[in-house]
């Protein structure tokens, strides 16, 4: 049976098949299943001067990258990825938005554009400026820590689990203008994939199961 | 034919096998064997908003060599943090490319300097990634590409904190 060529390529494959399997178990993650903590939003201090935008904010920021947004005149957030470093997020005159993100009537995101591709932007569209007319027009800035629209992980995990789009988390923009999860517990199927998947720790375990 | 022409194909055609042969052993050590299914269509290339070309990591898995330098042009850090990771990291200031360390001590930009990446070794590559995973979800074989950011950065990490004992 075994000089049979097709039973033979087939048993090479299997072979290569557990092998490859076995290399990669210790890679795979395990979802402990419980409900989600949500960080809460993060405070800063906009302090501007002449060429520059210098941000406080909480030092357990530090060495994370955070988005800094600004609203324009069209409803668009605007926003760059900043590193937070010794407590402050500086902005500079020159320095370009990284996302262009629309939002529905529902305050959901409706869609968004990736402003620099490569070493080119598409768009230049100056941060520094984009803060400074938000602020003088009574528009929102802020920090935002979730990298919402660009990392979609925990929606992607809730998705995984729950069939339709009755979903027990959703990101939505909040009244500060930063876009946060809205949780609804009752839908919630414990399986613990947004937190282990979230890559900023906005969202944790909660110790609601072990009754801490 | 000439013989030595046969012979000459024939050798060719035994290196050529044996470059192959090496490609899947070093994608085989790197433990990433399904790095040999990418083929390169760039799909992934644009969806990173920190500007990693996520190919690279797979070029790294390939080569069996972490330290390859591979485009991550959008990360933001101060000059004298971008020296101390990679003296040889290529970096944008004031639209110049250059290395880390040229800039620093030809060029003497300020270390306080907030400069942006250009070309940086993958395991540090995969040190910036925030890993939202924008990569895998735009890879048309749904290749597991946060599975070896994961394996660079662990790798990563036990070097420098083996360096630190030493």
């Amino acid at each position: 049976m075994l000089s049979n060529s097709p039973v033979k390529v087939s048993l090479i494959i299997l072979g290569l098949s557990a092998a490859a399997f076995l290399v990669q178990k210790s890679l795979m993650v395990e979802f402990p299943g419980n409900y989600p903590r949500f960080a809460a939003p993060v405070k800063a201090g906009f302090e501007f001067a002449d060429q520059q935008v210098r941000i406080h904010v909480p030092t357990e920021l530090n060495d994370l990258s955070v988005f800094v947004f600004a609203y324009d005149s069209q409803g668009h957030m605007q926003a760059v990825v900043k590193p937070a470093e010794n407590g402050a997020i500086e902005v500079n005159r020159g320095d370009y938005s990284d996302i262009d993100v629309r939002f529905d009537e529902g305050d959901q995101v409706a869609g968004f554009e990736m402003l620099k591709r490569m070493d080119s932007y598409t768009r230049e569209l100056d941060m520094f400026t984009a803060l400074k007319e938000a602020k003088a027009n009574g528009r929102r800035i802020g920090i935002q820590r979730c990298l919402y629209p660009v990392c979609t992980r925990c929606v992607e995990g809730c998705r995984s689990v729950i069939s339709g789009g009755d979903l027990a988390l959703e990101m939505r923009k909040g009244e500060d203008g930063a876009i946060r999860p809205v949780y609804s517990k009752g839908k919630c199927p414990r399986c613990g994939k947004c937190f282990v998947w979230c890559p900023v720790k906005v969202i944790t375990e909660s110790d609601s199961l072990s009754g801490k | 034919m000439n013989r030595s022409l046969v012979r000459f194909n024939a050798a060719i055609m035994g290196a050529l096998v044996l470059f192959l042969l090496a490609i899947v052993a070093n994608a085989l050590a790197s433990r990433q064997p399904w790095v040999l299914f990418c083929y390169n269509c760039k799909a992934c290339n644009s969806s990173c908003i920190l500007g990693i070309d996520p190919q690279g990591f797979v070029d790294a898995a390939l080569a069996g060599d972490p330290r390859i330098y591979i485009y991550t042009t959008n990360v933001r850090l101060r000059l004298s943090k971008a020296a101390a990771i990679d003296p040889n990291m290529v970096i944008t200031v004031a639209g110049k490319k250059v290395a880390a360390h040229v800039a620093l001590n030809e060029l003497h930009v300020a270390p306080d300097t907030e400069v942006v990446t250009y070309r940086v070794q993958a395991r540090n590559a995969a040190r910036f990634c925030i890993q939202c995973g924008a990569c895998e979800r735009s890879c048309v074989l749904g290749l597991p590409l946060l599975r070896e950011i994961d394996q660079l950065r662990a790798r990563e990490a036990s070097e420098v904190k083996e360096s630190h004992a030493q």
